[in-house]
Protein backbone atom coordinates (compact mmCIF):
# COMPACT_ATOMS: atom_id res chain seq x y z
CA UNK A 1 0.00 0.00 0.00
CA UNK A 2 1.26 3.67 -0.72
CA UNK A 3 0.39 6.46 1.60
CA UNK A 4 -0.31 9.57 0.14
CA UNK A 5 1.88 11.75 2.22
CA UNK A 6 1.50 15.46 1.97
CA UNK A 7 4.22 17.48 2.66
CA UNK A 8 3.50 20.17 4.63
CA UNK A 9 6.71 22.45 4.71
CA UNK A 10 6.59 25.22 7.48
CA UNK A 11 5.35 28.74 6.21
CA UNK A 12 8.21 30.88 5.90
CA UNK A 13 8.26 34.61 5.84
CA UNK A 14 11.19 36.86 4.06
CA UNK A 15 12.33 39.80 5.95
CA UNK A 16 14.79 41.90 4.63
CA UNK A 17 17.43 44.27 6.81
CA UNK A 18 18.35 48.20 6.32
CA UNK A 19 21.27 46.89 4.57
CA UNK A 20 19.45 45.06 2.12
CA UNK A 21 19.61 41.03 3.07
CA UNK A 22 16.88 39.10 2.93
CA UNK A 23 15.90 36.49 5.47
CA UNK A 24 13.66 33.85 5.19
CA UNK A 25 12.35 32.44 8.79
CA UNK A 26 9.60 30.23 9.99
CA UNK A 27 5.87 32.70 10.25
CA UNK A 28 6.23 30.41 13.42
CA UNK A 29 9.68 31.45 14.79
CA UNK A 30 9.11 35.18 13.98
CA UNK A 31 5.60 35.63 15.78
CA UNK A 32 7.64 36.83 18.60
CA UNK A 33 8.11 39.83 17.22
CA UNK A 34 4.92 41.37 17.60
CA UNK A 35 5.80 44.08 15.50
CA UNK A 36 6.07 41.59 12.37
CA UNK A 37 3.24 39.55 13.79
CA UNK A 38 0.83 42.69 13.19
CA UNK A 39 2.27 43.19 9.87
CA UNK A 40 1.68 39.94 8.59
CA UNK A 41 -1.60 39.54 9.91
CA UNK A 42 -2.54 43.51 8.81
CA UNK A 43 -1.17 42.88 5.12
CA UNK A 44 -3.11 38.94 4.70
CA UNK A 45 -0.21 37.02 4.45
CA UNK A 46 -0.88 34.14 5.94
CA UNK A 47 -3.41 33.66 2.95
CA UNK A 48 -2.23 29.90 2.01
CA UNK A 49 -2.44 30.76 -1.72
CA UNK A 50 0.86 32.48 -1.95
CA UNK A 51 3.86 31.04 -2.28
CA UNK A 52 7.32 32.46 -0.75
CA UNK A 53 8.63 33.34 -4.03
CA UNK A 54 5.95 35.51 -4.63
CA UNK A 55 5.67 36.59 -1.35
CA UNK A 56 6.76 40.63 -0.40
CA UNK A 57 9.61 40.77 1.89
CA UNK A 58 9.01 42.64 4.74
CA UNK A 59 11.16 45.76 5.61
CA UNK A 60 12.79 46.32 8.83
CA UNK A 61 14.81 49.84 8.47
CA UNK A 62 16.04 49.75 11.68
CA UNK A 63 17.53 46.51 11.72
CA UNK A 64 21.01 45.78 10.41
CA UNK A 65 21.41 42.02 8.90
CA UNK A 66 24.14 41.09 11.71
CA UNK A 67 21.27 42.09 14.12
CA UNK A 68 18.57 40.55 12.45
CA UNK A 69 20.24 37.65 12.17
CA UNK A 70 20.62 37.06 15.69
CA UNK A 71 17.33 38.37 16.49
CA UNK A 72 16.50 35.28 14.15
CA UNK A 73 19.07 32.96 16.43
CA UNK A 74 17.19 34.05 19.36
CA UNK A 75 13.63 33.64 17.97
CA UNK A 76 14.25 30.28 16.91
CA UNK A 77 16.11 29.43 20.43
CA UNK A 78 12.68 30.72 22.39
CA UNK A 79 10.04 29.33 19.74
CA UNK A 80 8.84 26.67 21.92
CA UNK A 81 8.54 29.60 24.52
CA UNK A 82 4.98 29.95 26.64
CA UNK A 83 3.10 32.81 24.55
CA UNK A 84 3.96 35.80 26.86
CA UNK A 85 0.49 36.84 28.81
CA UNK A 86 1.21 40.63 29.90
CA UNK A 87 -0.86 40.93 32.11
CA UNK A 88 1.29 37.69 34.24
CA UNK A 89 4.23 39.34 33.61
CA UNK A 90 3.00 42.33 35.23
CA UNK A 91 2.90 40.42 38.06
CA UNK A 92 6.03 39.00 38.16
CA UNK A 93 8.86 39.65 40.16
CA UNK A 94 11.44 41.97 38.18
CA UNK A 95 15.00 40.51 39.57
CA UNK A 96 18.31 40.23 37.10
CA UNK A 97 19.20 37.09 38.21
CA UNK A 98 17.24 34.93 36.10
CA UNK A 99 18.21 35.32 33.06
CA UNK A 100 18.11 31.76 30.99
CA UNK A 101 22.22 30.34 30.46
CA UNK A 102 21.18 29.92 27.00
CA UNK A 103 20.40 33.98 26.63
CA UNK A 104 23.58 34.91 29.19
CA UNK A 105 25.73 33.23 27.17
CA UNK A 106 24.19 34.75 23.85
CA UNK A 107 23.81 38.11 25.02
CA UNK A 108 27.75 37.64 26.36
CA UNK A 109 28.62 39.76 23.38
CA UNK A 110 30.56 43.13 22.57
CA UNK A 111 28.65 46.16 23.56
CA UNK A 112 27.74 47.54 20.33
CA UNK A 113 26.12 44.03 19.76
CA UNK A 114 24.19 44.38 22.77
CA UNK A 115 23.44 47.64 22.44
CA UNK A 116 22.13 47.11 18.48
CA UNK A 117 20.19 44.16 19.56
CA UNK A 118 18.63 46.27 22.61
CA UNK A 119 17.15 48.60 19.89
CA UNK A 120 16.28 46.40 17.26
CA UNK A 121 14.38 43.91 20.06
CA UNK A 122 12.33 47.19 21.24
CA UNK A 123 11.65 48.49 17.29
CA UNK A 124 10.64 45.12 16.30
CA UNK A 125 8.72 44.61 19.62
CA UNK A 126 10.08 41.09 21.20
CA UNK A 127 9.57 41.37 24.82
CA UNK A 128 11.27 38.55 26.03
CA UNK A 129 14.54 39.46 24.25
CA UNK A 130 14.07 43.23 25.23
CA UNK A 131 13.77 42.21 28.75
CA UNK A 132 16.90 39.78 29.00
CA UNK A 133 18.80 42.42 27.18
CA UNK A 134 17.96 45.19 29.66
CA UNK A 135 18.51 42.49 32.34
CA UNK A 136 22.23 42.12 31.12
CA UNK A 137 22.24 45.91 31.76
CA UNK A 138 20.58 46.27 35.18
CA UNK A 139 23.45 43.41 35.75
CA UNK A 140 26.20 46.18 34.82
CA UNK A 141 24.35 49.15 36.80
CA UNK A 142 23.93 46.76 40.09
CA UNK A 143 27.04 46.41 42.41
CA UNK A 144 28.58 49.47 41.59
CA UNK A 145 28.57 52.94 43.53
CA UNK A 146 27.44 56.22 41.31
CA UNK A 147 31.47 57.01 39.98
CA UNK A 148 31.70 53.76 38.83
CA UNK A 149 28.99 53.75 36.89
CA UNK A 150 30.05 56.80 35.38
CA UNK A 151 33.12 55.49 34.99
CA UNK A 152 31.58 52.74 33.15
CA UNK A 153 29.42 54.24 31.13
CA UNK A 154 31.30 57.20 30.19
CA UNK A 155 28.35 59.39 31.81
CA UNK A 156 29.40 63.09 32.43
CA UNK A 157 28.34 64.34 35.76
CA UNK A 158 25.86 67.41 35.09
CA UNK A 159 24.60 68.13 38.21
CA UNK A 160 25.75 71.27 40.42
CA UNK A 161 27.44 70.70 43.77
CA UNK A 162 24.64 71.57 45.86
CA UNK A 163 21.93 69.05 43.62
CA UNK A 164 24.81 66.18 44.36
CA UNK A 165 24.79 66.53 48.30
CA UNK A 166 21.43 66.33 47.53
CA UNK A 167 21.37 63.47 46.17
CA UNK A 168 24.60 61.92 48.50
CA UNK A 169 22.04 62.72 51.22
CA UNK A 170 18.96 60.85 49.75
CA UNK A 171 21.22 58.03 49.04
CA UNK A 172 23.18 57.91 52.66
CA UNK A 173 20.42 55.39 53.97
CA UNK A 174 21.09 52.47 51.32
CA UNK A 175 25.06 52.93 51.50
CA UNK A 176 27.46 51.36 54.55
CA UNK B 1 14.07 28.67 -2.77
CA UNK B 2 17.22 30.56 -1.48
CA UNK B 3 18.37 31.48 1.87
CA UNK B 4 20.24 34.34 2.81
CA UNK B 5 21.60 32.91 5.77
CA UNK B 6 25.34 35.05 6.28
CA UNK B 7 26.69 34.29 9.78
CA UNK B 8 29.71 35.50 8.79
CA UNK B 9 29.21 39.03 7.77
CA UNK B 10 32.33 41.20 6.68
CA UNK B 11 33.52 43.13 10.07
CA UNK B 12 32.83 46.37 8.13
CA UNK B 13 29.32 45.75 8.43
CA UNK B 14 29.39 45.40 12.00
CA UNK B 15 28.40 48.75 13.89
CA UNK B 16 31.42 51.08 15.04
CA UNK B 17 33.00 49.16 18.22
CA UNK B 18 32.47 50.76 21.50
CA UNK B 19 34.74 50.96 24.85
CA UNK B 20 31.45 51.91 26.63
CA UNK B 21 28.28 50.68 26.62
CA UNK B 22 26.18 53.52 25.24
CA UNK B 23 23.37 53.76 28.10
CA UNK B 24 22.73 57.63 27.09
CA UNK B 25 22.11 56.19 23.71
CA UNK B 26 19.06 54.31 24.65
CA UNK B 27 15.73 55.91 24.43
CA UNK B 28 13.79 57.01 27.81
CA UNK B 29 11.55 53.84 28.11
CA UNK B 30 14.43 51.42 27.65
CA UNK B 31 16.07 53.18 30.29
CA UNK B 32 13.09 52.86 32.54
CA UNK B 33 12.81 49.61 31.26
CA UNK B 34 15.98 48.73 32.55
CA UNK B 35 15.92 50.55 36.38
CA UNK B 36 12.79 48.55 36.57
CA UNK B 37 14.78 45.18 37.10
CA UNK B 38 17.16 47.20 39.18
CA UNK B 39 16.69 46.88 43.47
CA UNK B 40 15.94 50.40 44.84
CA UNK B 41 19.40 50.95 46.03
CA UNK B 42 21.02 50.36 42.84
CA UNK B 43 18.58 52.62 41.36
CA UNK B 44 19.05 55.00 43.30
CA UNK B 45 22.48 54.70 42.80
CA UNK B 46 22.13 55.00 39.47
CA UNK B 47 20.94 58.42 38.93
CA UNK B 48 24.50 59.87 37.92
CA UNK B 49 23.56 62.19 35.62
CA UNK B 50 20.70 65.00 35.71
CA UNK B 51 18.67 62.87 32.55
CA UNK B 52 18.84 59.45 34.68
CA UNK B 53 17.97 61.01 37.59
CA UNK B 54 14.43 62.25 36.11
CA UNK B 55 13.89 59.07 34.65
CA UNK B 56 14.71 57.24 37.76
CA UNK B 57 11.77 59.30 39.47
CA UNK B 58 9.79 58.85 36.27
CA UNK B 59 10.07 54.58 36.79
CA UNK B 60 7.77 52.84 38.85
CA UNK B 61 8.60 50.71 41.45
CA UNK B 62 6.77 47.27 42.13
CA UNK B 63 6.66 46.93 45.80
CA UNK B 64 4.13 43.86 47.13
CA UNK B 65 6.00 44.17 51.03
CA UNK B 66 8.31 47.12 52.07
CA UNK B 67 9.74 46.42 55.52
CA UNK B 68 11.29 48.70 57.89
CA UNK B 69 14.24 48.17 60.28
CA UNK B 70 15.83 49.92 62.31
CA UNK B 71 18.69 48.26 63.39
CA UNK B 72 21.49 47.23 60.30
CA UNK B 73 21.40 43.90 61.47
CA UNK B 74 23.75 43.04 57.94
CA UNK B 75 24.47 44.82 55.21
CA UNK B 76 21.67 45.80 52.46
CA UNK B 77 23.98 44.27 49.52
CA UNK B 78 24.17 40.96 51.39
CA UNK B 79 20.63 40.33 52.04
CA UNK B 80 18.69 38.18 49.73
CA UNK B 81 17.06 40.39 47.41
CA UNK B 82 13.30 40.11 46.47
CA UNK B 83 12.15 42.95 44.41
CA UNK B 84 8.60 42.35 46.24
CA UNK B 85 9.80 41.85 49.30
CA UNK B 86 12.63 45.14 50.17
CA UNK B 87 13.59 45.79 53.57
CA UNK B 88 14.92 49.45 54.51
CA UNK B 89 17.16 50.11 57.10
CA UNK B 90 15.59 53.11 59.05
CA UNK B 91 19.23 54.79 59.26
CA UNK B 92 20.30 57.44 61.79
CA UNK B 93 17.69 60.41 62.40
CA UNK B 94 19.65 63.32 60.83
CA UNK B 95 19.67 61.44 57.11
CA UNK B 96 17.48 62.12 54.29
CA UNK B 97 15.67 58.74 54.11
CA UNK B 98 11.99 60.74 54.50
CA UNK B 99 12.83 62.21 51.39
CA UNK B 100 13.68 59.51 49.89
CA UNK B 101 11.27 57.33 51.22
CA UNK B 102 8.98 60.13 49.51
CA UNK B 103 10.54 59.67 46.61
CA UNK B 104 10.31 55.74 46.28
CA UNK B 105 6.93 55.70 47.67
CA UNK B 106 4.89 58.53 44.67
CA UNK B 107 5.94 55.92 42.10
CA UNK B 108 5.41 52.65 44.07
CA UNK B 109 2.48 50.05 43.60
CA UNK B 110 2.84 49.54 47.23
CA UNK B 111 0.88 46.66 48.79
CA UNK B 112 1.89 46.14 52.77
CA UNK B 113 4.13 48.09 54.75
CA UNK B 114 6.12 46.66 57.98
CA UNK B 115 7.69 48.39 59.91
CA UNK B 116 9.44 46.83 63.13
CA UNK B 117 10.01 49.80 65.91
CA UNK B 118 11.49 50.32 69.24
CA UNK B 119 10.25 53.61 69.26
CA UNK B 120 7.87 56.37 68.21
CA UNK B 121 9.32 59.79 68.02
CA UNK B 122 8.71 62.78 65.67
CA UNK B 123 11.19 61.05 63.25
CA UNK B 124 8.82 58.22 62.65
CA UNK B 125 5.65 60.46 62.36
CA UNK B 126 7.68 61.82 59.58
CA UNK B 127 7.92 59.04 57.82
CA UNK B 128 4.44 57.88 58.86
CA UNK B 129 3.12 61.02 57.56
CA UNK B 130 4.15 59.99 54.26
CA UNK B 131 2.96 56.50 53.93
CA UNK B 132 -0.55 57.48 55.93
CA UNK B 133 -2.35 59.26 52.47
CA UNK B 134 -1.29 55.44 50.34
CA UNK B 135 -3.71 53.00 50.06
CA UNK B 136 -2.07 50.50 51.41
CA UNK B 137 -1.28 48.71 54.60
CA UNK B 138 0.80 50.15 57.17
CA UNK B 139 1.45 47.13 59.66
CA UNK B 140 4.11 47.33 62.71
CA UNK B 141 5.18 45.33 65.56
CA UNK B 142 6.98 47.18 68.84
CA UNK B 143 10.02 45.94 69.63
CA UNK B 144 10.27 44.69 73.07
CA UNK B 145 12.39 48.07 74.40
CA UNK B 146 9.37 50.04 72.93
CA UNK B 147 6.92 51.23 76.10
CA UNK B 148 3.89 51.73 74.82
CA UNK B 149 1.67 54.55 76.76
CA UNK B 150 -1.66 56.08 75.81
CA UNK B 151 -0.22 58.46 73.59
CA UNK B 152 1.89 56.19 71.62
CA UNK B 153 -0.76 53.94 71.24
CA UNK B 154 -3.53 56.38 70.11
CA UNK B 155 -1.15 58.03 67.66
CA UNK B 156 -0.30 54.21 66.32
CA UNK B 157 -3.97 53.96 65.78
CA UNK B 158 -4.19 56.93 63.57
CA UNK B 159 -1.70 55.65 61.48
CA UNK B 160 -1.45 52.00 60.98
CA UNK B 161 -3.88 49.82 59.50
CA UNK B 162 -1.86 46.71 61.37
CA UNK B 163 -0.63 47.17 64.68
CA UNK B 164 1.23 44.01 66.51
CA UNK B 165 1.97 45.03 70.38
CA UNK B 166 2.56 41.50 72.16
CA UNK B 167 6.33 42.37 73.38
CA UNK B 168 7.47 44.92 75.91
CA UNK B 169 5.97 46.90 78.32
CA UNK B 170 2.91 48.78 78.83
CA UNK B 171 1.74 52.11 80.52
CA UNK B 172 -2.08 51.67 78.21
CA UNK B 173 -5.01 53.10 79.99
CA UNK B 174 -8.70 51.55 79.32
CA UNK B 175 -9.28 55.36 78.21
CA UNK B 176 -6.87 55.03 75.24
CA UNK B 177 -8.54 51.68 74.26
CA UNK B 178 -12.22 53.25 74.42
CA UNK B 179 -10.84 56.19 72.39
CA UNK B 180 -10.00 53.32 69.97
CA UNK B 181 -13.21 51.65 69.73
CA UNK B 182 -14.97 54.67 69.20
CA UNK B 183 -12.40 55.52 66.44
CA UNK B 184 -12.92 52.51 65.03
CA UNK B 185 -16.76 52.51 65.14
CA UNK B 186 -17.19 55.79 63.59
CA UNK B 187 -14.37 54.81 60.76
CA UNK B 188 -12.30 57.89 61.59
CA UNK B 189 -9.20 55.70 61.66
CA UNK B 190 -7.84 53.24 58.73
CA UNK B 191 -6.81 50.28 61.75
CA UNK B 192 -8.26 47.09 61.12
CA UNK B 193 -6.26 44.97 62.93
CA UNK B 194 -4.90 45.14 66.68
CA UNK B 195 -2.85 42.86 68.96
CA UNK B 196 -2.49 43.98 72.25
CA UNK B 197 -1.31 40.99 74.15
CA UNK B 198 0.76 43.06 76.80
CA UNK B 199 -2.06 44.85 77.73
CA UNK B 200 -2.96 44.54 81.59
CA UNK B 201 -5.93 41.77 81.79
CA UNK B 202 -7.36 44.21 84.50
CA UNK B 203 -7.26 47.35 82.08
CA UNK B 204 -8.28 44.97 79.08
CA UNK B 205 -11.23 44.00 81.34
CA UNK B 206 -12.37 47.63 82.70
CA UNK B 207 -12.38 48.19 78.82
CA UNK B 208 -14.19 45.56 77.50
CA UNK B 209 -16.71 46.03 80.07
CA UNK B 210 -16.86 49.94 79.48
CA UNK B 211 -17.82 48.76 75.62
CA UNK B 212 -20.35 45.96 76.62
CA UNK B 213 -18.52 42.79 77.06
CA UNK B 214 -18.63 41.26 79.66
CA UNK B 215 -16.76 37.53 80.96
CA UNK B 216 -18.64 35.16 82.74
CA UNK B 217 -16.70 32.19 83.87
CA UNK B 218 -14.91 31.59 80.39
CA UNK B 219 -17.55 33.01 78.14
CA UNK B 220 -17.36 35.59 76.70
CA UNK B 221 -20.61 37.52 76.11
CA UNK B 222 -20.94 40.92 73.76
CA UNK B 223 -23.97 43.02 74.44
CA UNK B 224 -23.31 45.74 72.40
CA UNK B 225 -25.05 45.59 68.45
CA UNK B 226 -22.24 45.20 66.01
CA UNK B 227 -19.75 43.45 68.00
CA UNK B 228 -18.88 40.17 67.63
CA UNK B 229 -16.78 38.16 69.87
CA UNK B 230 -14.34 36.04 67.45
CA UNK B 231 -12.66 33.70 69.96
CA UNK B 232 -13.33 32.26 72.97
CA UNK B 233 -11.80 33.19 75.19
CA UNK B 234 -10.70 36.82 74.33
CA UNK B 235 -9.47 37.84 77.17
CA UNK B 236 -6.81 40.12 75.78
CA UNK B 237 -7.26 40.89 72.47
CA UNK B 238 -9.06 43.03 71.21
CA UNK B 239 -10.45 42.37 67.34
CA UNK B 240 -12.54 44.78 64.79
CA UNK B 241 -15.67 44.69 64.97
Amino acid sequence: FLFPIKMTSPRMIKLTSNDDKTFEVERDVIKQSVTVNTLITDLNMDDEDVSVENQMAIPLPNVDAATLEMVITWCKQHREDPPRNEEEEEKKEKRTDDIPEWDKTFLDVEQSVLFALILAANYMDIKGLLDNCCKTVANMIKGKTPDEIRKHFNIKNDFTPEEEEQIRKENAWCED
Amino acid sequence: FSMVFDSFSPPSKRPRRFIHFPLLDLPNEILSHIFSFLPIQYRLRARVNKRLDRIELESKYDIKKLRFKEKNESRIDDQPYSPFDVTLIVPNRKSNFAVTLKRVVQTAKLHNIYSSLSDLTEYHREIYHILYNLPLNLISVFSPDFTMDDQSLLESARIHKSIEFSTGTTAVTENALRSIALDLETGRIPLKYINLSMIDIGVMQRFLASIGITRIGLTIFSKKAGVEIFEVPVVNSLNQY
